[in-house]
């Protein structure tokens, strides 16, 4: 999925972007208030960690004008301060969650992960496809009951397509959604990881889960061919 | 005696028995006066009486001589049924109840015989008195006084009359006749009724002053306990006082009037306390918040770092900003410390400093890390510029100014100083270059002045707390600061105010304005 981290404190942010790279999301950086505007302005971003002492414009203005743009993104606000007024405020600007410094880096991925279940409208952590079976929790699938090893990008691009089970997903939102500003692959690289993903999650014995839309992208259904 | 309750009950059960002490004392004071003139009275009157019989024995002064033994001059006689009678001792009393008490004796002026028939004598002070004539004899002549007579083998303590006086003139006696003889007479008689009455009055009043102040003693610890009963509620008040409520007074209603002032003093107090906890909550929250940042990059590296196995270098590299970011919270704790140290007298301390003198001495401190950055200071002081204000606290915030200006300059430029003394206070412009210095980074310096450079911040050189603590000192010492860049300069602006002494409470409403 892709994150933008939004924090002035690079010790901070620099562990914050790599742990949440290490969970195979693809995340941007953004040291102030401005740039970050800027990233989040044209890219849709699925989740923003926002610090609310930020140089430049400060973490409610990034906010409120977010927002005044009709970006949707699912806000994490990161602040120093706990104080019940800074909370109620960054909610009622639209933040989606709130987690006071010094946190933990689980509860944080935990954090994002919610939040992506809920831009994605979904409330349980498991999601099932047909024989496919995530845990997003985990970050584990089964197919047919039994584990099967995926890696990290593997898991994300399969993640995506199963919180957008059923709907047709281009290659474009696929670069968009789990590709950042660092990455240096070429757009073909999707087709050969979806090639991946369906030797790993067919079974000669069952429907096909990965269906391919010529000319305009990929299903993830438990209907098939359908 | 630590005890008002005690002390009221003892005052007042002292003062009451004083009272009836001295009220006894005037009692018997007054029976006995009374109990005594009337005693006199009856010794003039015995006197009067019975001078006659006593003339007709000692001088001849015609007609038959009265029945009984004759008196003779020194005898200590006593008179029965108000005659004299035989001398006292030789004959005995026929019926105690008709005797009468009275003894005397009588000399003539000149006699110098003593009486010895008795185991007593009266004195005879009466050789000293004016001598009177018999007819002038009443009350008021001669004089009184007190002896102890030895009767019959008894002390009994009595009272004397002595009179001098001349015998009447016998009527139709010659002119040429010489003057008639002076006579001395000593009346006494024993006041054993009086001292007993007195005793019997003295035992009553006793016995009615012991249950008065008996009963008064009850009354009083239940009087002095009601009276003190406002002192009992406000103890109950203050023991359940909300320690979170404290500028909100105690809530007593319409305290008695001997307890306003102190329930005025002590609302006062508490609300200076309020204030002082108020203040120190914010002082600890906004040390709570400084930590916090720097903690929490610390946590994040190393969770991250121990999420999963990784090279070695990463370890290092994680180590190395681990530490960097824990030396820099000690400085930020080395200075939160001292501005706690700073901030521990809960009072300013009013006194008057040059201003000048102490900027030249900040800048002294950090001259030659001035120095070591090339960096000059080019001063336009107007000295004296004595200010009234917290000395200690000044000093501090000037040279947490200077600090910032010496480490946050352009290297190799000027850091300016120009201090006015303007109209009920001074101006301090402390500028220099910052040509990365951004509108913004004047406007957030106050707040989180290590972020606005987070490369610096990170490898710990400057914790930057200084500026933040030292708007709120300013604000305390009653003055303003503000920073601007512009044109490649940054620049503060300190305005302080002449605080009048004695300063308003630190942390009270009107001392942060």
């Amino acid at each position: 999925m892709r994150i933008l981290v939004v924090e002035d404190y690079s010790p901070v942010r620099n562990a914050v972007v790599q742990s949440l790279r290490e969970d195979g999301h693809s995340v941007d950086e953004a040291a102030d208030g401005t740039q970050g505007l800027a990233a989040a302005a044209h890219t849709p971003y699925d989740v923003l960690v926002l610090d609310l002492m930020l140089p430049g414009t400060n973490g409610l203005e990034v906010l409120r004008r977010l927002r005044a743009q009709g970006v949707e993104s699912q806000v994490l606000i990161l602040t120093a301060r706990d104080a019940v007024e800074d909370r109620v405020k960054g909610l009622d600007l639209g933040a989606d969650d709130f987690l006071t410094k010094p946190f933990a880096m689980e509860e944080l991925r935990a954090r994002v992960r919610a939040l992506l279940r809920r831009a994605y409208g979904k409330k349980k952590p498991v999601l099932t496809i047909g024989h496919l079976e995530l845990d997003m929790a985990s970050r584990r699938a089964r197919v047919d009951g039994d584990a099967i090893e995926l890696t990290a990008r593997e898991y994300a691009l399969l993640e995506y397509l199963a919180l957008r089970a059923g709907e047709v997903v281009t290659r474009t939102d696929i670069w968009t959604h789990l590709y950042d500003e660092t990455s240096d692959s070429t757009s073909n690289v999707v087709d050969v990881y979806i090639g991946y993903l369906r030797k790993k999650i067919e079974r000669p014995d069952r429907p096909r889960l990965l269906v391919t839309r010529r000319g305009e992208g990929y299903v993830l259904d438990a209907g098939g061919a359908a | 005696m630590n005890s008002i309750r005690a002390r009221l009950n003892l005052g007042i059960l002292v003062v009451l028995a004083l009272v009836f002490v001295g009220g006894g004392w005037a009692v018997i004071r007054s029976l006995r006066a009374g109990m005594e003139r009337e005693v006199e009275r009856s010794l003039y009157a015995f006197l009067r009486s019975e001078a006659g019989p006593i003339l007709h024995d000692l001088l001849p002064l015609g007609g038959p001589p009265p029945r009984g033994p004759r008196f003779e001059e020194g005898e200590l006689r006593r008179p029965l049924f108000g005659r004299p009678d035989g001398p006292l001792g030789r004959e005995p009393l026929r019926d105690p109840a008709q005797r009468t008490d009275f003894v005397y004796q009588v000399w003539r002026d000149t006699s110098s015989r003593r009486s010895l028939i008795l185991e007593t004598e009266l004195p005879r002070v009466a050789a000293e008195l004016e001598v009177v004539d018999f007819e002038a004899l009443r009350p008021g002549v001669g004089t009184c006084l007190d002896l102890v007579l030895e009767l019959q083998g008894e002390r009994l303590p009595a009272r004397a009359l002595a009179v001098r006086f001349r015998a009447p003139e016998r009527p139709g006696a010659p002119r040429e006749r010489p003057l008639a003889p002076v006579l001395e007479l000593v009346v006494a008689r024993p006041t054993r009724e009086v001292e007993q009455t007195l005793a019997a009055a003295r035992r009553v009043l006793l016995l009615a002053g012991g249950i008065g102040l008996a009963a008064a003693s009850l009354l009083l610890l239940g009087v002095v306990r009601r009276g003190l009963r406002p002192l009992e509620d406000l103890r109950r008040t203050l023991a359940t006082l909300d320690t979170a409520q404290l500028g909100a007074g105690l809530g007593l209603a319409d305290p008695v009037r001997e307890l306003q002032p102190v329930v005025a003093q002590l609302e006062a107090l508490l609300r200076r306390v309020q204030g002082e906890m108020r203040r120190e909550q914010s002082f600890s929250a906004d040390a709570a918040h400084e930590l916090r940042t720097p903690l929490a990059g610390i946590r994040a590296t190393l969770e991250v770092l121990l999420a999963r196995q990784r090279e070695p270098e990463a370890y290092e590299r994680g180590a190395r900003e681990s530490l960097a970011i824990a030396r820099q919270m000690q400085a930020l704790v080395e200075r939160l410390l001292v501005f706690a140290r700073e901030r521990g007298t809960a009072r300013l301390e009013v006194a008057e400093l040059d201003v000048s003198e102490a900027l030249e001495r900040a800048w002294g401190t950090f001259s030659e890390r001035a120095r070591g950055r090339g960096l000059r200071l080019e001063a336009t002081l107007e000295r004296p510029a004595a200010l009234r204000t917290d000395p200690r606290l000044l000093e501090r915030v000037l040279s947490n100014l200077v600090e910032n200006a010496v480490c946050h300059a352009d290297a190799d430029g000027t850091v300016e100083a120009s201090l006015r003394r303007e109209a009920g206070g001074i101006r301090l412009l402390l500028s220099n270059a910052a040509r990365a210095a951004t509108p913004e980074t004047a406007e957030r310096a106050f707040d989180a002045f290590w972020r606005a450079d987070p490369a610096r911040a990170a490898v710990g050189e400057h914790a930057g707390l200084g500026l933040s603590l030292c708007q709120r000192v300013v604000e305390e010492l009653g003055g303003h600061v503000r920073a601007r860049a512009e044109e490649g300069r940054f620049t503060i602006e300190l305005e302080l105010p002449d605080l009048d002494p004695p300063a308003p409470a630190r942390g009270s409403p009107e001392a942060r304005g």
